[in-house]
């Protein structure tokens, strides 16, 4: 049996052959993104039709429905994310060819920002129609990302957690709750402002590096803990 | 290749093995055999570092690569036999010729049902599918838990040449199966987990 010799992937080479795996599984299925703009557009027209808001509280509420519709709906992304791989234990293959850990969980919150990045763009755009809610800056672009790496990292760190403990799924949105507090609290805020259409820089500018703050802080510790978390879990 | 002392396995208090000592050379086979539960599957996880061990030693000589094959073939359901070799061989640094690729794939009868998904295929379909992958990864020292399960007789006798043909390009094998006569005719020695349940 001859064989031919090829280069051993490197980590950042590893990382994108995982993100291409898992957008090509969801973007060929869209089962998970399906679901999420259909849940998104029901929840948003429900509001709809039993919100008739003043103009003063509009803005506000509206940005807080904006970000509890994006928490619920990146719930489902990364269930559907994380799910793919321990289905047929396809992630101890991964581990047992060498895939490390932390490259593995930064694969998965990056597919799951990907992906909700499309439903960002649903969730404003039926704002937009439903509400005729605008925000004229692009400052919400720079919001919505570093808000949705934040929520995709903890979601992807305890969804790692609760589908390898077979924990019912269910339990993944209450445990994301209380850690999600800190960047809903100040997206909102911000998004509020921004939509405000007359804001200053300096109202958003210290809640936004708090939330950037609160990415890496997550991100580096979610590589680190998911790391650990495979050995010990063993 | 892989040296095994005084290995210890139990779960929720209950002992599966324990004192376990062996070692597989290049080029060897070894066969576990033993009744259902003593432990013949948590071994060969524990080899694969997917379960750690209680206690006791594993000694594996450094920069060799392991590859394992457990009950389930460990594939992404929604892909297709032909996308799951394609990522999944993308971790190993050999791969075996075009040549003889296309021997296995016929001596498998994975010719016809290459491009199906996964969950289009039969158990025996699937189990032959993770034993491609397995060969095409060309590790060191390859794990297989019962590789014979589910398949018909024609295909026992082509993994058992494939088995053959992997020992002679010094590849080791440990093997689990409950077809004692198999496991005989192709191991360079065997061990019955039986004795070290106690």
């Amino acid at each position: 049996m001859s064989k031919t010799v090829r280069k051993i992937p490197g980590d950042f080479e590893s990382f994108f052959h995982l993100l291409r795996k898992d957008l090509r599984l969801e973007l060929r299925s869209l089962s998970t993104l399906s679901i999420t703009v259909i849940f998104t557009a029901v929840v948003v027209s429900l509001f709809n039709i039993t919100f008739p808001f003043g103009v003063d509280e509009k803005n506000l509420i509206v940005s807080i429905i904006i970000w509890v519709i994006f928490l619920f709906s990146s719930l489902i992304v990364s269930s559907g994310i994380i799910d793919v791989d321990m289905k047929n234990k396809s992630v101890d293959l991964l581990f047992i060819l060498g895939i490390k850990p932390e490259i593995y969980f930064l694969s998965k919150v990056f597919a799951t920002v990907l992906i909700l990045s499309l439903v960002q763009i649903v969730t404003f755009g039926l704002f937009y129609i439903l509400f005729q809610f605008s925000v004229n800056s692009l400052w919400i672009v720079i919001v919505a990302l570093i808000v949705n790496v934040g929520i995709s990292t903890l979601n992807t760190i305890l969804g790692i957690v609760t589908s390898r403990n077979n924990v019912n799924q269910n339990l993944l949105s209450i445990l994301v709750l209380p850690f999600t507090l800190p960047f809903l609290m100040g997206s909102v805020e911000i998004t509020n402002i921004l939509s405000s259409n007359t804001f200053v820089l300096s109202e958003i500018s210290n809640s936004m590096i708090a939330i950037f703050c609160f990415d890496l802080i997550f991100l580096i510790l979610g590589a680190i803990l998911t790391g650990i978390y495979f050995k010990l879990e063993n | 290749m892989i040296s095994v002392n005084n290995l210890s396995k139990s779960y929720n208090g209950q002992r599966v093995f324990s004192s376990l000592n062996f070692s597989v050379n290049k080029g060897e086979v070894l066969g576990i055999i033993g009744g259902n539960g003593s432990g013949k599957s948590t071994l060969l996880k524990i080899l694969s570092k997917i379960s750690l061990p209680d206690s006791g030693d594993i000694l594996i000589s450094p920069d060799i690569s392991i590859d394992y094959l457990g009950h389930e073939n460990m594939f992404y359901e929604e892909m297709s036999i032909e996308e799951n070799i394609a990522f999944f061989t993308k971790f190993n640094s050999t791969s075996i010729s075009e040549e003889s690729n296309s021997k296995l794939k016929k001596s498998l009868g994975l010719e016809d049902i290459y491009m199906n998904k996964m969950y289009e295929l039969s158990y025996g379909q699937a189990k032959k599918s993770g034993l491609y992958r397995i060969v095409l990864n060309n590790a060191d020292l390859i794990l297989l838990d019962e590789p014979f399960s589910g398949l018909d007789k024609k295909s026992v006798n082509n993994l058992i040449a494939i088995i053959q043909e992997l020992t002679s390009n010094n590849k080791s094998l440990v093997i689990s199966s409950n077809i004692i006569e198999i496991i005989e005719s192709i191991a360079t020695t065997t061990i019955n987990m039986d004795n070290f349940n106690e």
